[in-house]
């Protein structure tokens, strides 16, 4: 049922913007909860390693002493992966289009991240 | 990775290396044998880690303590109890060493050193007893020294995956899940 919720929102987030390609809630622990991923997509390595990046995000923002992450942005010359906290306990992390347009896509994104949380 | 999966672990190794009633047996009798020599056996195993430069370094100033230390634990691997605690002694023990920075090499070499002189002690005991009483007593010891290499040995994979969670923030079962992960070719 929850995981049905979930997999609702990452739906409605990914049918939402034409930008966004992916989506998954992952828990911090590198185990994928809910996805709404491409074929080719592993779910086991990207749940890893979007949670060992937050988890590396979270930590150089405190060392750095930039407070509290609020979100990681990765930019590859063939898009963008974003990674916000879904609840303490979680992760949502996005595969955005290069053509995006980055205002939107947070705005979205931190609404799902909200929902997501909502329901862990 | 904490102790009681070590142990988890360690209870398959334990059927593995064969550490059953029948070499326990053996290893109560080799205990019997050896007991007398532990001071002895303990001053050589000094002598060999203090030829060595390097291992001699880090021993000096705290020779008289260890040599007690490591007199107590050749004496409790011969004491002929080898419950659950006994092994999660051996845990602790690899913890010991990782705190007092002892590196791995020089356990990897102190194993090395104290199978050799248990066994010559096995044999000559043996030469000067009852050449037929325990002919296979050096091996169950040899699968009780492997046991004890092994869980205090873990303990250094574990502190190194501990400062890598300390330092990424990442927790352990996220470590062991990357670590976990299919190889991609290349
Ligand atoms: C005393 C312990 C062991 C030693 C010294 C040993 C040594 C070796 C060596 C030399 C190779 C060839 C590596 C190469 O291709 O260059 C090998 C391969 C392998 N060993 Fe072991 N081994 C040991 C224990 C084991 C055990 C207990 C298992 C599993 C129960 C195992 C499973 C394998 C497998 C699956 C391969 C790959 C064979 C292949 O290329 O298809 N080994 N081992
Ligand atoms: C056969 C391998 C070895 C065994 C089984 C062994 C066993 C032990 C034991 C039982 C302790 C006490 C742990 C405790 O306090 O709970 C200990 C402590 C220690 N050992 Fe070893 N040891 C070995 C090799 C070595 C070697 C080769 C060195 C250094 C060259 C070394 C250095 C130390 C040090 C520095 C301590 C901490 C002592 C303290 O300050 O309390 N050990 N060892």
């Amino acid at each position: 049922m929850r995981e049905e919720l979930i997999q609702s929102v990452l739906f409605d987030l990914n049918g939402g913007s034409a930008d966004i390609e992916a989506s998954a809630i992952i828990s911090t622990d590198g185990l994928t909860i809910g996805s709404a991923l491409s074929s080719t997509m592993d779910e086991a390595r990207v749940g890893a390693m979007a949670a060992a990046m937050l988890s590396l995000g979270e930590r150089t923002a405190t060392e750095l002493a930039r407070g509290d992450l609020e979100q990681v942005m990765i930019k590859g010359d063939n898009g963008y992966i974003l990674l916000i906290h879904a609840g303490p306990e979680a992760v949502l992390s996005v595969i955005v289009r290069k053509e995006a347009k980055l205002g939107l896509v947070f705005l979205d994104a931190s609404r799902a991240a909200k929902a997501a949380a909502g329901l862990l | 990775m904490n102790d009681e999966v070590i142990m988890r672990d360690f209870d398959a190794f334990r059927k593995l290396v064969g550490l059953d009633e029948l070499r326990l047996e053996r290893l109560r009798v080799a205990g019997e044998w050896l007991r007398p020599k532990v001071a002895e056996i303990t001053d050589t195993f000094y002598e060999r880690l203090l030829a060595d430069p390097t291992t001699a370094a880090f021993l000096d100033g705290k020779i008289e303590h260890l040599k007690k230390v490591h007199h107590t634990w050749i004496e409790d691997i011969l004491s002929g109890v080898y419950d659950e605690s006994f092994f999660v002694r051996q845990i602790k023990i690899g913890k010991a060493h990782v705190t007092n920075q002892v590196p791995p090499l020089f356990l990897a070499s102190g194993f090395s050193i104290l199978r050799v002189l248990l066994f010559d002690q096995i044999e000559s005991a043996a030469k000067l007893n009852q050449p037929d009483t325990c002919p296979r007593c050096s091996r169950a010891l040899g699968r009780l020294l492997d046991a004890c290499q092994f869980l205090i040995d873990r303990s250094y994979e574990q502190d190194r995956l501990n400062r890598v969670s300390k330092a990424t923030g990442m927790s352990l079962p996220l470590i062991e899940a990357l670590v976990m992960l299919k190889q991609q070719p290349g």
